[in-house]
């Protein structure tokens, strides 16, 4: 296939295309151009659409409004693989190899080389595979298998595939999110290699140096929409974060009291650590340290992986990795094995993948509400007491306004918004000193939004320690009274109410953690 | 209506049981005129057993696991029980060929706990060595069997004459066996517990949100090992109980044959009662009526073709299964009955499959009833299913044209 830059006949033309997902509209009217063999990156806070936009690219969403054109033709992808014959691949930001397959199998999956019509080439495709992994400076066998490979070379057959398909267009999601130094490096020459054979590439990152080293124009997108296009000359990284959180606030903020004397501490956070096996950046959490106090909310910001929910995770019991560091509660030090122990303990938790983490379809309303705390209705004979079982479900139904047929009424027949006050209900009905809120907000529309919001402002007033984390910062500007900022496990930066601003939130959140790094954990960057 | 969508499963359940044994009836006098031997002794006798250890299956099914050992744990614990017993009066506790109460007690307290060991092994190789129940029991179905073999010789030839069966006289244990009632009420009572535990207490709510959905669950604080660890201790102890009863049914320990695919019939008694193989689904009043239906269906074919009814089980255990998850499966589903049932090429080679297996059952069930024209009236059985299946493919083709010209010809190019 001739590739030909050409300003006035752009590659793809993306035009006008809105995605919903039920009542949330992921892209509106979105409209982007693509010239041949350029570098486009796009970018964007967590839910901008960046990466419903690739999906729809890539043939995994077909069904949208608006157009997309393919060299000018008019093109309606029918899935993944009419993408891929149109020359276009993803790499996605979680790797797709079947790990018990050797490298040459996975690049050749369900295409593989046959010999007489019917026995696998296996020769040959590994002749190709090797062939195509040395152009990409990788020197490992290709009977490998895909499972014993580290992320980085896991990434490049995943690239290997995307040119053993011949694409001329490749998708990359977040390609160093995981990935140590060196390979990033190897990946970058990897990138100009792609370049000079003309390859076009669409590149999501959160990272604005990368995007500033490699790309020559980027797309910025917020809240589904696309704010504009630049030229990488004529922008500096600051205006670009300007450009993805400079959204016009919704709400007033509220007026937030300092509660530094009148309540007490609640949970006391100390140099809290925890493991990730085999991974370069070797730890999910590191030195985490702070305080939350009754009656206050505090909320965690970061991006996609700085740590959030491994935060959440670790306080509620609920991590397998190994963890360092103290957490106190009530002034006593606390360390659960079991969420059990921490519910026991006064702390409750909403989860943040309602579907996956949260939800049981199999019980219906009243039953996921009460689920944390049925032993509250127990009789002497241990007998669950239906009547009372009832009414504490329902003065929660009441409390949270959850709009439902009935406490018997299936769950997957309530809302988006109004199954997450279930879930949220079922962690109040267990009383809990400390509530954990991971993105309580997702997938909910605005209106069940406000109430949630309401909710949470209820409860810290009633004295509860409300710990928050969210991808939304007008959420959490909205409602915390100080917020904090995770960065690849670490902290980077602490605000109170008045300070926070969500440009000086996004520059700690995406500023390289590593040049904040003391002498001695470079080294354990650089180890791997 | 609310109420009768839920127990849907058992009011179709309670109609056929009637239906098939009403079509029986018909057919064959002998459910008239021995109407209580047929009832007790033949059905609901059988179906207790069978219902008994069905619960523990269903209770490892609703936690969202499988246990495969029920069958081989039968055979164990009929061994284990006899085994006892015969020692008990080897070592003189008998007074006139009668041993006394503390004795049977014993044999059979001793048995249960070994149920409950056994499900304790269980639940310890499924948490914490981590193997998937599958794997885990699957060893104990093998295993177990041949446990009770190597014990039984063992036993018998430290008493002089080695042999696998083990046998048993005793007039207590003899009236044990013979009562159907017994079993039945011990079936009722196991039964009333578990839908005490499944419907009115924390344990049974938590065993419902473990199958369905583990790591929410988990998340929960709910404690999910001691969860399995009521499961399968249950399921074992039950397969402990019906073990006993099978053993006092014949007075004998037979390891080579007692319980022979159990697990499979518990499992299939508890699909066909509504329990949902995913986990999180299933009621103890489906199961208790999905074991009686069973025995009711396989009774009647076996009066039907008027031959051993052991011969057939597998057939119609194998069919209802089919049936009853197709059933839910297709009232759940989007598509629902709309659905093509033998879609593309493929579709075309199953539907020659099912019409060859149609045919040979057909003929061959037919040879074993007797009829003379057997393999004839097969043959044509096989053909006329072939037609109504190709008829049938015919219909969803040209349905699901018409549904895709109405498609396009509205809006897309």
């Amino acid at each position: 296939m001739s590739v030909t830059a050409s300003a006035a006949n752009p590659l793809i033309e993306v035009r006008k295309v809105t995605k919903r997902f039920g009542g949330t509209t992921a892209l509106d009217q979105v409209s982007v151009t693509v010239e041949a063999g350029e570098l486009l990156a796009i970018c964007g806070e967590n839910g901008a659409g960046k990466s419903t936009l690739m999906k729809i690219l890539c043939g995994q969403y077909t069904e949208y409004e608006g157009e997309v054109l393919l060299r000018g033709q008019p093109l309606r992808l029918s899935g993944i693989k009419d993408a891929e014959a149109h020359g276009i691949s993803i790499i996605h930001q979680e790797l797709n190899l079947v790990e018990e397959l050797s490298i040459a199998a996975n690049i050749f999956l369900g295409r593989e080389m046959v010999r007489g019509g019917f026995f696998l080439a296996n020769g040959e495709m590994n002749r190709r595979a090797g062939e195509i992994l040395t152009q990409l400076e990788c020197r490992i066998p290709p009977e490998t298998l895909a499972g014993q490979l580290r992320i980085g070379d896991q990434q490049l057959v995943e690239i290997a595939k995307a040119l053993s398909l011949g694409s001329d267009v490749l998708i990359m999601d977040e390609p160093t999110s995981a990935l140590t130094e060196a390979e990033s490096a190897r990946l970058d020459r990897v990138i100009g290699q792609l370049r000079q054979r003309g390859v076009t590439i669409l590149y999501i990152s959160h990272k604005m140096e990368e995007i500033f080293r490699l790309a020559d124009r980027i797309v910025v997108l917020r809240d589904g929409k696309n704010v504009t296009t630049v030229k990488r000359e004529e922008v500096t990284p600051r205006e670009v974060a300007h450009l993805m959180v400079g959204r016009e606030l919704n709400w007033d903020r509220q007026p937030h009291g300092e509660k530094d004397s009148e309540y007490s501490v609640v949970l006391e956070v100390c140099q809290l650590s925890r493991r990730w096996p085999q991974h370069p950046r070797e730890w999910k959490l590191r030195e985490v340290s702070f305080t939350a106090r009754a009656g206050e909310i505090l909320g965690f910001a970061g991006l996609m992986g700085a740590g959030r929910t491994e935060l959440f995770e670790c306080l509620y019991g609920n991590s397998d990795d190994e963890v360092l560091g103290d957490i106190f509660l009530a002034g006593k030090r606390v360390r659960f094995e079991h969420p059990a122990e921490a519910i026991a303990a006064g702390m409750a938790m909403v989860t943040e993948d309602r579907k996956r983490l949260g939800l049981f379809a199999n019980l219906n309303v009243g039953e996921n509400m009460t689920l944390n705390s049925l032993h509250q209705d127990r009789n002497a004979a241990r007998i669950v007491e239906k009547g009372r079982e009832t009414k504490r479900c329902r003065d929660m139904v009441g409390q949270l306004q959850v709009k439902t047929a009935g406490l018997q009424a299936a769950i997957g027949s309530l809302s988006g918004g109004n199954q997450q006050k279930c879930v949220m209900g079922r962690a109040l009905l267990t009383q809990p000193q400390v509530l954990l809120l991971d993105d309580p907000t997702r997938g909910v529309d605005v209106g069940a939004k406000a109430e949630i919001y309401r909710l949470i402002r209820d409860l810290a007033q009633r004295g509860m320690c409300v710990l928050m984390a969210s991808s939304e910062l007008p959420e959490l500007l909205h409602l915390c009274d100080r917020l904090i900022v995770l960065n690849e496990g670490r902290i980077t930066a602490e605000f109170s109410a008045a300070e926070a601003t969500e440009q000086a939130i996004m520059e700690a959140a995406t500023v390289n953690s590593a040049k904040g790094r003391g002498p001695s954990d470079q080294n354990l960057g650089g180890g791997s | 209506m609310n109420w009768l969508k839920k127990y849907q499963t058992e009011l179709v359940l309670l109609i056929g049981i009637v239906l098939v044994y009403g079509i029986t009836a018909y057919f064959n006098d002998a459910y008239i005129e021995r109407f209580q031997y047929n009832v007790t002794t033949l059905i609901l006798h059988p179906a207790a057993i069978l219902g008994i250890f069905a619960l523990g299956a269903a209770v490892v099914i609703i936690s969202g696991g499988i246990d495969l050992s029920s069958g081989s744990m039968i055979a164990l614990s009929a061994a284990t029980v006899c085994l006892l017993m015969v020692l008990f009066s080897h070592w003189g506790f008998a007074t006139d060929g009668r041993l006394p109460a503390w004795c049977i007690a014993a044999a059979m307290g001793a048995t249960l706990l070994m149920g409950l060991l056994v499900g304790t092994i269980h639940t310890w190789l499924i948490t914490v060595v981590q193997l998937p129940p599958f794997v885990a029991t699957l060893a104990s179905l093998v295993g177990l069997r041949s446990l009770a073999i190597i014990m039984n010789k063992a036993v018998t030839a430290s008493m002089g004459n080695q042999s696998i069966k083990v046998n048993v006289n005793d007039p207590t244990f003899f009236t044990i066996g013979e009562q159907w009632w017994i079993a039945m009420a011990v079936f009722l009572v196991l039964a009333l517990f578990l839908y005490v535990i499944l419907n009115h207490t924390v344990l049974g709510r938590h065993l419902y949100a473990l199958g369905g959905n583990e790591q929410a669950a988990k998340l929960s604080g709910i404690r999910t090992e001691r969860l399995k660890w009521f499961a399968y201790s249950f399921a074992a102890f039950t397969a402990a109980v019906a073990g006993i009863l099978f053993a006092a049914r014949i007075q004998q320990s037979d390891p080579e044959s007692q319980g022979r695919a159990g697990e499979l019939f518990a499992i299939a008694a508890a699909v066909i009662g509504g329990c949902s193989l995913a986990g999180g689904i299933g009621r103890v009043t489906g199961v208790v009526l999905g074991a009686i239906f069973l025995r009711t269906v396989i009774d009647a074919v076996a009066k039907l073709v008027t031959a051993g009814s052991d011969d057939f089980e597998g057939m119609i255990v194998g069919l209802l299964v089919v049936l009853a998850v197709a059933f839910n499966q297709l009232t759940d589903s989007k598509e629902g009955w709309r659905k093509q049932f033998f879609p593309g090429f493929f579709g075309t080679a199953a539907l020659a499959s099912v019409s060859l297996l149609v045919m040979a059952v057909a003929s061959f069930s037919l040879r074993m009833s007797g009829r003379e024209t057997a393999w004839r009236d097969g043959i044509l059985a096989g053909v006329l299913t072939a037609i109504v299946l190709t008829v049938f493919k015919l219909v969803a083709i040209f349905a699901k044209r018409e549904r895709a010209r109405v498609a396009t010809s509205g809006n897309l190019p």
